[in-house]
């Protein structure tokens, strides 16, 4: 797996960390605006990545969000113990 | 019977509302398990103030800093 792929994946699951984290604040804190405000800012991230990684590199998950070049993506993707996270701090 | 259920009421958790203060960057929330600073463990980043501890940056917290810092060293000299 090339260095920018990783790189992107890396960023898509901060994100999506991120995002997770300020989704709980707001279960318990439905009114704090800078709160919502930076889980509205990190979705929109998130989806702009997304977009971008799954353009480049093909689909994230197997159905539902993205369409597929010919021949069907999918099964070209890494099996997640293919993906080798152990460095992932010095990506 | 009801007494006996209150008295295996061993210990009650309390804990204060969360406010929102800042948050590391993603990758950072990633690496440590947590956006927030105030609740990463062990709190390096934000020490427990203790009872009594001047305001930062008056004279009187220069002072307790080198107070401190002399109780350290004295400490460091009886281990010796």
């Amino acid at each position: 797996m090339s260095t920018v792929r990783m790189q992107m994946l890396i960023d898509i699951m901060a994100l999506e960390f991120t995002a997770v984290e300020l989704n709980l604040f707001l279960d318990t804190h439905p009114g704090e605006r800078r709160a919502l405000d930076a889980y509205n800012a990190t979705v929109v991230q998130l989806d702009e990545l997304k977009r971008e990684y799954e353009a480049r590199f093909g689909p994230l998950t197997n159905f539902g969000y993205s369409d597929s070049d010919y021949p069907w993506r999918w099964v070209e993707e890494p099996w997640p113990w293919q993906i080798n996270f152990a460095h992932m701090k010095g990506v | 019977m009801d007494n006996q259920r209150i008295n295996n009421d061993l210990a009650r958790a309390r804990i204060q509302i969360q406010q929102y203060v800042r948050r590391w960057p993603p990758r950072e929330g990633l690496f440590r398990g947590t956006i927030f600073p105030e609740l990463y463990r062990p709190y390096y980043f934000q020490p427990p103030v203790p009872d009594g501890m001047p305001a930062p940056g008056t004279m009187r917290a220069r002072r307790f800093k080198m107070a401190a810092r002399k109780m350290k060293r004295g400490k460091r000299h009886v281990n010796r």
